[in-house]
């Protein structure tokens, strides 16, 4: 097992590095660098006094040195944990610091409620394969996985926020607020962002544990549980669930990526202040500092989670490692 | 036949019957796919959606006029509603004036009983309860207004106020219940009354300028035409007054301003003024390009002149209708010609009395599924911006698809250092974060492109970004594939290696494409609607479903202006719906056990 993980972390460094090129090439080609920025705050300064800022910005920022220089002292600058300035001036990881807590809190509670609906869900309709109960949950998924985002967004704020007026359209609760009652305010902001991410979550994983279920429960080591007398429950959950939970275990970790990815949409129609309507406010104010570091954050959760897929793979079923 | 019996039928002959093979019992297995997908009621309804949906879109296309840069804000954010022209039966022989506002109608009928028929704006349809059976005797609109008059003399007024123009001082309001109303007026946010003691009172307005009258002209005002920005007025000795500083107070030609012309007719349209002389002669003056000067005289006695808002109608004593104006779109010039005993207009409503009393009317028959910010038809747009839509999703498919089958393909058979390679290469094109990266991308090259570039990017980085999954499954199929029997048995006949790539593996592995184009096109045309949605995707004013739903990000929006984002996101669900529901059946034809699996 040991063997394993170094080998797959050995096939992660390129892929890191390939990585971290495709995204400092794209901070290259963002149109207007740092100085540009610098300058065109400070428009008010003589012409002479521009130029000596001009050439003390682009040493500052290490622009008169050849692009893989550049790279080299951009990746150790990242390692270190130095992601850059905003165009105001903080540093990037102050500026992300709340945006990233806030996505985190609130991918959590999405992962953990779809983790426990799906699969319960999943196992009840594979049990009660073609019965209504499993229709039903086909049916939501099909609808689920065509149903753009936003529109689930929409539909929640326009129903329980603007017409029953139950809860906040979306935002943020008040900073004055603290204790038991900013949670509980947080708690109601969260709530139908919660609902939004967790219906398309759902959709895709319900019926992926689903066909595990069914694919497991076809099994012969089933047929011979059964005859040997068992309990359709120790059948159901002790057999057939425990294998099962190996293309389950996959599909929700690799999920996760998605999901940080994925909730720029419902982030910006909540209003959440989060790493992805972070992502769209930063593009939309040219501020490419935050935009590089959010692509990497989620470039890297992604490579974790692709990583702990595997491992947790090779864990469950041995036969992995040694193809 | 005769019944056999136990006897007969153990030691009689046996009688050998030679089948016939049944050809049309023998089928292929594409037949066997498409009697599997036959079968799927679901997939086929599913088929029969998207099918439906796509030629709405292009048929309906090729049919509806569309401009993408037309905008007209006079009509912004109207609820559904196709029933502006529809007044009352009643109506007809019975009418004694009908004002229109952009989207509804009032009319008096000759027993002063009002009627009125369209879709609210702020309320201006909303008639409170206690007029309803009051008698009246002027009702005026603006475009989101009304001012009426009762028989009494008693000044109503409901709808928008947020120019305060619903709400009269107490000078004014003494000043108007002692004398006797003439005339009551209503543009842009103010309201007014013409007295018969020719006197003018005007309220409400944001903008001073638009509603500012000198003192001497308002004690002689005999007529006056509200516009949105203007108001025109005729005074007593016949000379033309303008407000506002707009083309339409400046440039009003000095032969009417000090009364050289004796006016007798005055009429407006958005920015153009109409007047008609005790002699018969038309002049005009205001905006130009819009067709709406006057460029010949006319011999025929001139009954009346009327304006909307990009027309006028010339209406002879001899009952025929001339019309002017050359940037009416909603079929404003569409007139009645011949017998017309009176006519009406308004922003872009027209109806005409004929001589037999029917009325006629013609113009704006109203948005089906309403309006957007710009004045835009929701529906026009949602059928335009349907075939960007589904043409995005076809191209990121097929980009997708072909890259998909070549790397999956080539790594599948090549093997070894390439394989490795390959595959790690999609093993970093899937660890490259779709949706930011995809909006970083689109952000930053797209400022440098045009419209239609653009479009094409957002569909190549789509599809250049989405192949990873097609590549494994075809790799996976092929590494299976060519360890079967029966590709060895090509492989010991000699046959060549692409050969048989090409004639025994590559069937498989394109029913496996297809499926897989089929079951991610619903996803492209999501994230299309997604990245547009953001203000990342599709620019407008080319519209696509996303990029409609844009305004959706706005709560007002969602609170007052649902059809703007519930008809767009209809779209996108029901089409995506379709194509996985036939994307489903496809999947479960070609591979009746996947669903099991």
């Amino acid at each position: 097992m040991f063997k394993y993980i170094i080998k797959r972390i050995f096939t992660l460094i390129p892929v890191f590095f390939a990585m971290s090129i495709i995204i400092f090439g794209i901070s290259q080609m963002t149109p207007g660098n740092m100085v540009d920025i610098k300058l065109a705050q400070n428009a008010s300064l003589k012409q002479a006094d521009r130029e000596i800022m001009r050439i003390a910005l682009t040493k500052k920022y290490g622009l008169d040195k050849p692009i893989h220089e550049r790279y080299v002292i951009w990746l150790k600058n990242t390692f270190t944990g130095d992601l850059g300035e905003t165009v105001d001036g903080k540093p990037v990881t102050q500026a992300l610091a709340e945006p990233m807590k806030n996505t985190i809190i609130l991918n959590l509670f999405v992962i953990l409620i779809s983790l426990t609906i799906s699969i319960i869900v999943g196992i009840k309709s594979a049990v009660k394969k073609g019965k209504l109960y499993d229709r039903f949950w086909q049916v939501f998924s099909l609808v689920g996985t065509s149903m753009p985002t936003f529109f689930i967004g929409i539909i929640l704020i326009f129903i329980v926020a603007i017409n029953l007026k139950l809860l906040p359209t979306g935002g943020m609760p008040s900073v004055r607020l603290e204790g038991l009652s900013y949670f509980v305010e947080l708690l109601r902001h969260m709530i139908l962002p919660i609902i939004t991410l967790t219906i398309g979550s759902l959709a895709g994983t319900v019926r992926y544990v689903r066909n595990a279920m069914v694919d497991a429960l076809n099994q012969d080591y089933i047929r011979t549980a059964r005859s040997k007398g068992l309990s359709e429950k120790v059948v159901v959950y002790s057999h057939a669930f425990k294998n099962a939970l190996i293309p389950v275990v996959t599909i929700v970790i690799g999920s996760i990526g998605g999901l940080f990815a994925g909730s720029s949409i419902t982030e910006t129609v909540f209003s959440w202040n989060g790493l992805g309507s972070r992502l769209v406010s930063a593009i939309n104010a040219r501020d490419w500092g935050i935009v590089m570091a959010v692509n990497l954050f989620t470039a890297a959760i992604y490579l974790l989670t692709n990583f702990i897929t595997d491992i947790a793979y090779a864990l469950v079923d041995p036969r992995v490692k040694l193809s | 036949m005769k019944k056999k019996t136990i006897f007969g039928k153990l030691f009689s002959k046996k009688e050998v019957v030679i089948k016939e093979v049944d050809n049309s019992k023998i089928i292929t297995p594409g037949q066997a796919v498409f009697n599997n997908f036959k079968s799927n009621k679901l997939a086929v309804t599913g088929l029969f959606m998207f099918i439906l949906v796509v030629a709405t879109v292009f048929i309906g296309s090729a049919l509806l006029k569309f401009d993408e840069n037309y905008v007209q804000t006079t009509l912004q954010n109207i609820a559904p509603g196709a029933n502006y022209l529809k007044a009352p039966a009643s109506l007809n022989g019975n009418v004694k004036k009908i004002v229109s506002g952009t989207s509804f109608s009032y009319a008096i009928d000759k027993s002063n009983k009002l009627h009125y028929w369209g879709v609210d704006v702020d309320g201006a349809l909303k008639v409170p309860e206690k007029l309803k059976s009051k008698s009246f005797s002027d009702i005026a609109v603006s475009d989101n207004h009304v001012v009426a008059v009762d028989s009494n003399g008693e000044l109503h007024l409901w709808g928008n106020n947020s120019g305060r123009q619903l709400e009269l001082d107490e000078v004014t309001e003494r000043k108007v219940s002692t004398g006797q109303v003439k005339k009551v007026i209503a543009g842009r946010l103010y309201s007014g009354v013409v007295m018969e003691n020719k006197q003018i009172h005007v309220w409400g307005t944001n903008s001073l300028e638009q509603i500012a009258l000198k003192t001497d002209w308002k004690t002689r005002v005999v007529d006056a035409v509200a516009l949105p920005e203007n108001i025109i007025l005729l005074l007593d000795d016949g000379s033309v007054k303008v407000t506002g500083i707009n083309i339409l107070s400046s440039s009003l030609p000095e032969s009417l301003a000090n009364g050289e012309k004796k006016v007798v007719k005055i009429a407006g349209a958005y920015l153009n003024g109409l007047a008609l002389t005790a002699d018969n002669e038309l002049i005009s003056w205001g905006g130009s390009h819009r067709g709406l000067e006057i460029t010949k005289q006319y011999d025929k006695k001139i009954k009346d002149i009327v304006g909307g808002y990009a027309v006028f109608h010339i209406l002879f004593e001899d009952g025929t209708v001339e019309t002017l104006g050359t940037t009416a779109v909603y079929g404003e010039q569409l007139s009645v010609k011949e017998n017309v005993d009176t006519i009406y207009a308004g922003y872009f409503q027209n109806y005409a009395v004929m001589k037999d009393n029917t009325i006629k009317p013609w113009g704006l028959k109203g948005f089906l599924l309403g309006s957007d910010e710009f004045g835009r038809d929701v529906f026009v747009r949602l059928v335009h911006g349907g075939k960007t839509s589904l043409l995005v999703g076809i191209v990121a498919v097929l980009i997708s698809t072909f890259i998909g089958l070549l790397i999956g393909t080539i790594a599948g058979f090549v093997g070894g250092v390439v394989d490795n390679v390959l595959m790690r290469f999609s093993e970093i094109v899937t660890s490259i974060p779709f949706l930011p990266l995809l909006i970083t991308l689109s952000s930053i090259i797209g400022t440098r492109l045009t419209q239609n570039q653009r479009m094409y990017l957002v569909m190549v980085i789509i599809g250049v970004l989405s192949w990873v999954g097609l590549a494994r499954l075809v790799r996976g199929q092929i590494l299976v594939e060519r360890e079967k029997d029966f590709v060895l048995a090509a492989r010991a006949l000699g046959i060549r290696q692409y050969k048989i790539i090409l004639k025994h593996i590559l069937p498989s592995v394109l029913s496996i494409a297809i499926v897989n184009m089929s079951l991610s096109y619903g996803g492209m045309m999501l994230t299309e609607a997604g990245l547009s949605f953001l203000g990342f995707g599709v620019m407008p004013p080319t519209p696509t479903w996303g990029n409609m739903l844009n305004g959706a990000q706005k709560a007002e929006v969602i609170q007052f202006y649902w059809w703007r984002w519930v008809f767009p996101a209809l779209a996108v669900f029901i089409t995506v719906l379709a194509v996985n529901l036939a994307g489903d059946g496809i999947r479960d034809a070609v591979d009746p056990k996947a669903n099991e699996k």
